[in-house]
């Protein structure tokens, strides 16, 4: 919300800069901070009275025009028909400036014109009407006074009011929590209660709605409103719209009591305010329509619905530049009551915004009169009927304990002392008790005795309130597990860069890498292109190795930890923590290998070295089928029965539809690795190990780990450790070249028993896997 | 006989000039003058066809150019090996010029934010908890006071799922409402994690990373929470802060604040803390009347932001290599 400084200044008759009234409001929980107004009003632009007024001699459409400016009597040609009608101008005299340009002294066609008659836009204001402003008179307006005087330019505050406090967003109610914290004393607005006139206005009165005002009045037409009024409009941004119009939002930004005012002569009187019986349509003043449904309240004739109650009036019953009679409302419509219909609609008002966060119901009368007042005063407005109806709310009480609030803020603090700070913010004791108070009607906010102890804490100074150590008892922290940790850093010295990225995916990403069927998906995505959830890591690491080839960086070793995001077989969400890896592009040539292009074992060996270093001594590798990896250098990882991830070489053509190098891929899923048995050290064998090539023939396309696997259980004597070492593709199948290990705990292997169980296996692998 | 040592010398010498003495070429030297087809392993053969008393002469005689071609032979391979080692010493090398390293890896900031909080937290007795990023309307907002249809939940910038009532985390003290069920009073815990809020711009990410702490004991006090969170960021940041607090609204915490920091000549949005609702204690079974709580929460992104002098938070998550290098892969 803006504040201009000099509002508050002279509401409090203080003289503080801005910046001291912001630090003042920051220090007491408004965060503030000061803008630049961007219309710079002119110091030379004076208000000019109107002395005379003659056609000029060549030209029909000029006016040749004697104008007071205080110091002097100066001539101004001027082509605006009205200016006839003119008492009090703005005038620009030569030597001023306007937005865009220096007023000179010309000649129009041969008559001297010593300034200019200026329209608002001519002075930088956003408003339709193009002819010249007519100053309103009244008593403050003076010839050759300064127009930015008139129209009090100030310095803006932007306050930052939170969510608790809607008895902030006002002029007034910043005023008076300004006073109360700066203790400065403050005397509330009075006025004078019209009188009710008529119980044919309003009848239904529902919605958890307090009361309401209405005023039935007769408006003159083509009026325009001082300076000051549109200033303050301009200011905070709300543009200008009619005169009735601007005079309530004049009064809402001031009082901070949102206002309605209808073409009382489209309305089938009395109104009422209550939920919608029947489903019915609205077309809203921004030109919407919105369906209404039985929850939402509203303010109805016998026909229809005129306006979403706090919200938004209907486009039927607005003000127009022909309406003639108005109805006027000031309303307390509860923030409960307009709940549903604010969620509902997702409309933000200026009114929607005050209403939810709490509109004093004592502030709907005061604001109808100041609004009457100005209607009355400036718009020639005849009262024709009024009425104010409204239901008694009973005021709130809450106690506080002395000893509770310093305990509480680490404080000491005496009874007068809190009692003083609850009677500055209009906190008022009950008879029976100092220390109960009654709640303001303007404080939705406080409902317990911890609310209060905040506005305390507030008036003592947070600052002042010391920095203080706790004794606790000594606790020993619980372990946290360190897995992902440990795959990072092992990543991290295997020479990758971890990166992070967001979990946000398209629908094309979503369909690689994984088959899942069902996907988890964003209602509200950032991106409208990407409002899936992640299901498998390396979609978005894709994005990274995108990203970074777009900029000349095409060799990369990168991984990421992060959560995807899966559904069980019933539909139910459920996340996992997953870490993925990427090799893409070249081996750099700095290494101690030529350059080269990754292959499939860079990544598996990578994986192996990884799981060893975590403790995962026996891991396989399965062959597998992935969406968007090759279709035959793909594996899951296996480690015992379970799939702990996979790892492969992403598909040429999906390589080549990213814009990407041969890319290889892992992933590790590190919620389902199973727990590490607790380390067990085994000493070193004190006999030596023997080692044996040897070499089986058997049918291309047969995976080693099969081989392998088939080696190990044949019960092979002090067999410790069988390895691949080599393929070799023949014409008529394959040379798998495996490397055995014979050690013993008890005694040196002799060559004989070690050739003796070679032979075996060999034999059993011929039976086993001959061509 | 004599003649012997002087040829297998020649021979050697030979090989020096030639540059050629190596142990494979000393091998076929010695093989040639002491293997089994050598001269000198006839003339002991012959020596069965001498008389006994002339065998012994002639043994001895055999002896003595035996052990000089061994000696030879010997000193052969020990000057083979010193051409070979002064060959090795010879090899100049500009150890100014750069070698080949390894690949360097490293570890992302906030994965280096994340271990050093975690530390602080930690050695000041607090367990390091973690939870679900997917959360429901009830943990996210309602157990932790704020009321149905309020604005304060609009302000959150919520990602809904299109499941019903499924939403991303917006903040972590889901984990503490998780936590707060779970555990027995007084307790102390840390949760970090990542957050989610529908907001992109320069200093606002979709995605981003926070850290709460919560305490819940029977005397904590405001100017507790006050001096643990401003230790909290001092120890982060390795530096004391110009501070201030101001008076804030979350509807989880009351009294509210927030800190500011002095950052140059500007004051800079920290962190918000305040001493937890009693709604939220007794939304978690806990004895609002026995116990109290303060609790605080901080932008990982921000402490890492000004850790390292970054200026952009987007940066963070554009992963450029050459940005990634510049931290260290230990941590």
């Amino acid at each position: 919300m803006i504040i201009p400084a000099s509002w508050l200044n002279s509401r409090l008759s203080l003289s503080l800069t801005a910046s001291e009234i912001a630090d003042r409001l920051s220090a007491t929980g408004f965060e503030s901070e000061l803008i630049q107004d961007p219309l710079k009003i002119d110091k030379g632009l004076v208000v000019g009275k109107i002395v005379s007024v003659e056609k000029h001699p060549s030209a029909d459409k000029l006016n040749v025009c004697q104008v007071d400016v205080g110091t002097e009597v100066i001539q101004i040609v001027c082509g605006c028909s009205t200016v006839s009608d003119a008492k009090y101008v703005v005038v620009a005299p030569v030597g001023s400036k306007l937005p865009g340009c220096a007023i000179e002294e010309v000649s129009l066609r041969n008559v001297k014109s010593s300034g200019m008659i200026c329209s608002l836009s001519e002075i930088g204001f956003e408003v339709a009407s193009k002819g010249i402003y007519h100053i309103p008179e009244s008593e403050d307006v003076v010839a050759g006074q300064s127009v930015g005087e008139l129209m009090g330019t100030s310095d803006l505050i932007d306050v930052d009011i939170t969510p608790n406090r809607g008895d902030c967003i006002g002029l007034e109610g910043v005023v008076r929590d300004f006073a109360a914290s700066q203790d400065i004393a403050y005397k509330a607005p009075t006025y004078q209660s019209r009188e009710t006139t008529s119980d044919k206005l309003l009848d239904t009165l529902d919605g958890q709605t307090t009361g309401a005002e209405f005023a039935h009045m007769s408006i003159e037409q083509g009026v325009i409103l001082p300076l000051d009024i549109y200033n303050l409009l301009r200011q905070c941004k709300v543009s200008s719209i009619h005169p009735v119009v601007d005079i309530l939002n004049y009064v809402m930004l001031v009082t901070g009591q949102p206002m309605h005012a209808y073409d009382a002569d489209t309305l089938t009187l009395p109104l009422h305010i209550n939920y919608v019986k029947k489903a019915q349509s609205i077309q809203l003043l921004d030109e919407s329509e919105y369906d209404i449904k039985p929850y939402d309240l509203v303010v109805c004739d016998a026909h229809q619905a005129h306006a979403l109650a706090g919200v938004m009036g209907g486009d039927e019953s607005k003000i127009t530049s022909d309406t003639k009679n108005v109805l006027i409302e000031s309303a307390s419509f509860s923030p409960k009551g307009i709940a549903k219909t604010l969620r509902n609609c997702a409309i933000n008002t200026d009114s929607s915004y005050r209403f939810e966060r709490g509109v004093d119901p004592q502030l709907a009368e005061q604001a109808m009169v100041m609004a009457v007042t100005l209607l009355e005063r400036l718009v020639g407005a005849k009262m024709m009927a009024y009425q104010s109806k409204s239901t008694a709310t009973p005021k709130k009480t809450v106690s506080l304990n002395v000893e509770k609030v310093s305990s509480y803020l680490g404080i000491t603090l005496t009874e007068p002392e809190i009692v003083n700070y609850m009677h500055r913010l209009g906190f008022d004791s009950a008879a029976k008790d100092a220390l109960t108070f009654l709640v303001p009607s303007y404080r939705f906010d406080v409902s317990s005795d911890v609310d209060l102890i905040e506005e305390v804490a507030r008036l003592y100074g947070y600052n002042n309130i010391p920095l203080m150590p706790f004794d606790c008892e000594l606790a020993v922290p619980e372990i946290q597990n360190s897995l992902e940790t440990s795959i990072k850093l092992a990543l991290a010295a295997y020479g990758l860069n971890e990166v992070v990225s967001f979990p946000f995916v398209s629908s094309e990403a979503l369909n690689y890498f994984s088959d899942s069927q069902s996907t988890v998906k964003l209602s509200n995505p950032i991106n409208a292109n990407a409002p899936y959830m992640r299901s498998h890591i390396w979609q978005s690491m894709i994005q990274v190795l995108q990203y970074n080839h777009a900029r000349q960086q095409s060799d990369l070793r990168i991984f990421e930890s992060g959560h995807v995001y899966l559904k069980d077989s019933d539909g139910n969400l459920y996340e996992q923590l997953v870490i993925g890896g990427a090799l893409s592009g070249r081996q750099s040539k700095q290494f101690l290998n030529a350059e080269r292009e990754y292959n499939y074992y860079d990544g598996q060996a990578l994986v192996v070295s990884l799981l060893k270093n975590l403790g995962y001594e026996q891991v396989v590798f399965k062959p597998v089928s992935i969406p968007g990896l090759h279709y035959v250098q793909a594996a899951s990882i296996m480690i015992g029965d379970i799939c702990v991830g996979s790892v492969g070489r992403m598909h040429p053509q999906l390589v080549r539809n990213l814009g990407l190098g041969l890319t290889i891929v892992f992933d590790i899923n590190i919620d389902v690795l199973p727990e590490l048995p607790s380390p067990k050290v085994q000493m070193p064998s004190k006999y030596p190990s023997v080692h044996r090539d040897i070499t089986v023939s058997c049918a291309s396309g047969l995976a080693v780990y099969e081989i392998i696997e088939f080696c190990n259980q044949q019960g092979i004597e002090n067999l410790v450790s069988v390895s691949h070492v080599d393929t070799f593709e023949t014409e008529s199948g394959a040379n798998i070249t495996l490397a055995l290990q014979f050690q013993s705990y008890d005694k040196t292997c002799s060559d004989k028993k070690v050739a003796q169980e070679t032979e075996r296996l060999i034999n059993l692998l011929g039976k086993q896997f001959a061509k | 006989m004599n003649n012997l040592l002087q040829l297998c010398q020649e021979e050697v010498d030979a090989l020096h000039t030639a540059g050629n003495l190596t142990p494979h070429t000393i091998d076929q030297v010695k093989s040639k003058y002491l293997g089994k087809q050598s001269e000198l392993s006839k003339q002991y053969q012959g020596m069965r066809d001498l008389a006994p008393d002339q065998r012994k002469d002639a043994g001895k005689q055999l002896n003595i150019v035996r052990q000089g071609l061994e000696s030879i032979i010997k000193e052969a391979y020990i000057l083979a090996e010193q051409t070979e080692i002064n060959a090795e010493l010879a090899q100049a090398l500009d150890v100014t010029a750069k070698g080949r390293p390894l690949p360097e890896g490293s570890l992302h900031p906030l994965t280096h934010a994340y271990n050093e909080i975690n530390k602080i937290f930690t050695q000041m007795g607090f367990s390091v908890v973690t939870g679900p990023e997917v959360e429901d309307a009830y943990h996210n907002f309602y157990a932790l006071n704020f009321p149905e249809n309020h604005p304060a939940i609009t302000m959150h910038d919520t990602f809904h799922l299109t499941e019903e009532d499924r939403l991303l985390r917006t903040h972590t003290s889901t984990v503490q409402v998780h936590a707060m069920k779970k555990l027995q009073a007084p307790f102390r815990i840390a949760t970090p994690g990542r957050v989610y809020r529908c907001d992109h711009d320069a200093t606002h990410s979709p995605m981003f990373n926070q850290v709460e702490c919560m305490v819940v004991s029977e005397n904590c006090s405001f100017a507790n929470v006050k001096w643990l969170l401003l230790k909290f960021c001092e120890t982060y940041l390795g530096k004391e802060l110009a501070y201030r607090f101001r008076p804030s609204f979350f509807p989880f915490t009351e009294p509210s604040a927030e800190l500011d920091i002095k950052w140059g000549d500007q004051w800079m949005e920290l962190a918000g803390c305040g001493m937890v609702h009693p709604n939220v204690l007794k939304e978690a079974g806990i004895d609002h009347n026995k116990y109290r709580g303060f609790a605080f929460g901080v932008g990982i992104d921000r402490l890492a932001m000004l850790k390292y002098n970054i200026s952009d938070l987007r940066v963070l998550y554009e992963n450029h290599v050459e940005f990634l290098k510049q931290f260290n892969a230990s941590l």
